[in-house]
């Protein structure tokens, strides 16, 4: 029979007796997920939604790059999914979309409601990708 | 001695002087308390420290068996400055000062921490001072965009020039022991995200110095051990950043 012992570090322990002001608690917290990829590495984490999302993406953008129609595009089964994941998905959604613009827009509407394209600006990515991340800003959203 | 310069924006967020001692058994929590008579004028706030440890057992067997435990509980006390710039910890394993920023000057940190010690002493009577420690935790905002750590500060990580050299987030500890001074200084660089309101990176740079030996408590050997230490943490601070990290503290 074997046994595991997890403890925290001897050190954990000593920066968290001493320091009082907010970088000390910051380094803390960056030691602690430090720590925490030594106990669960990346690799073996179960897949999040950030996981998630990136594949269903990935499939999306390949199987739809020859398409013309955004029609077309926004009912393929992985951006429904990607729909069907709710609210979780926005932040991705939005650092996707400022990372590659693309039509993102409709599934950012159809998940929070909102659409903060101007009539004038429908059609032009660049300014409906500028307009989902002012909102984003604006919800107080980080990504 | 590396040739040191006061910069009236420093960046130092937390300056701290720490001492481990060993207690007699009849000091106890009640008797630490009274600490806070002979201070109360300029630290009137008083709050109870805990201190946990958590303990967990994972057996391996057909059903993995989980046990775990926590001990601990108050070890001390903290007591605040009005301005809540100064703290002093008088804790059953020890004495702590810290200040936070502004920082003024190392004269001003040591006579401040120097007074509450004797405080301390009078109180608790430890029996022997095991470890001397110094901390200083540097907050050193660099302007975006930014080529290289290294314009900015020497001790960095780097990554392999063929690589992509963008960099999300990174801690780097370093643990260096200097024989001359009988002292051990532990480097920890870490980063906070950007702050998009003023386009800087807050780059952390937290120099924790300290030497393992019994002292006596009224012998002066203490607090020349923490002058040695002082000129070991300037060292490394002074000889890592650069000129124009200099700058940004004027």
């Amino acid at each position: 029979m074997s046994m595991a012992t997890i403890r925290s570090p001897q050190a954990l322990q000593y920066l968290s007796v001493v320091g009082m002001s907010r970088d000390s608690q910051v380094v803390t917290e960056q030691w602690l997920k430090s720590e925490e990829h030594y106990w669960l590495p990346i690799t073996r984490r179960p897949q999040g939604d950030a996981g998630k999302f990136q594949a269903l993406a990935e499939t999306w953008r390949r199987e739809v790059q020859f398409l013309s129609s955004v029609t077309e595009m926004v009912l393929h089964p992985a951006y429904q999914r990607i729909i069907g994941m709710g609210t979780a998905v926005v932040p991705h959604l939005l650092r996707e979309l400022e990372c590659r613009p693309d039509h993102w827009f409709w599934a950012l509407t159809a998940i929070t409601g909102a659409d903060p394209i101007k009539l004038e600006d429908r059609g032009k990515l660049r300014k409906m990708t500028e307009a989902w991340l002012r909102w984003g800003k604006e919800q107080g959203l980080t990504w | 001695m590396v040739e040191t310069t006061r910069f009236p924006n420093a960046p130092i967020t937390e300056a701290l002087l720490d001492i481990r001692v060993t207690l007699p058994a009849q000091t106890d929590l009640v008797k630490l308390a009274t600490f806070h008579d002979a201070i109360k004028q300029q630290y009137p706030s008083k709050q109870e420290r805990l201190a946990w440890r958590g303990h967990l057992e994972i057996k391996a067997s057909p059903v993995p068996e989980v046990s775990q435990s926590a001990t601990g509980g108050p070890d001390g006390y903290l007591f605040t400055s009005v301005d809540g710039r100064q703290v002093v910890q008088a804790r059953l394993d020890g004495f702590t000062f810290s200040r936070l920023k502004p920082y003024d000057k190392w004269e001003s940190l040591r006579d401040e921490a120097q007074e509450l010690w004797q405080h301390y002493v009078r109180i608790a009577s430890p029996e022997t001072v095991t470890r001397v420690a110094l901390r200083y935790i540097n907050r050193i905002e660099i302007p975006l965009p930014m080529r290289d750590f290294k314009d900015y500060i020497l001790t960095t990580p780097e990554i392999a020039p063929d690589l992509p050299q963008g960099l999300d987030n990174f801690f780097m500890r370093l643990v260096i022991p200097d024989p001359k001074a009988q002292a051990v200084a532990i480097v920890t660089e870490t980063m906070e995200p950007i702050d998009e309101s003023s386009n800087r990176l807050p780059l952390i740079f937290d120099i924790d110095v300290f030497r393992m030996a019994a002292f006596n408590i009224q012998d002066n050997a203490m607090w020349e051990a923490f002058e040695y230490l002082h000129d070991l943490k300037n060292d490394i601070f002074f000889k890592s950043i650069t000129l124009k990290a200099k700058e940004l503290f004027q």
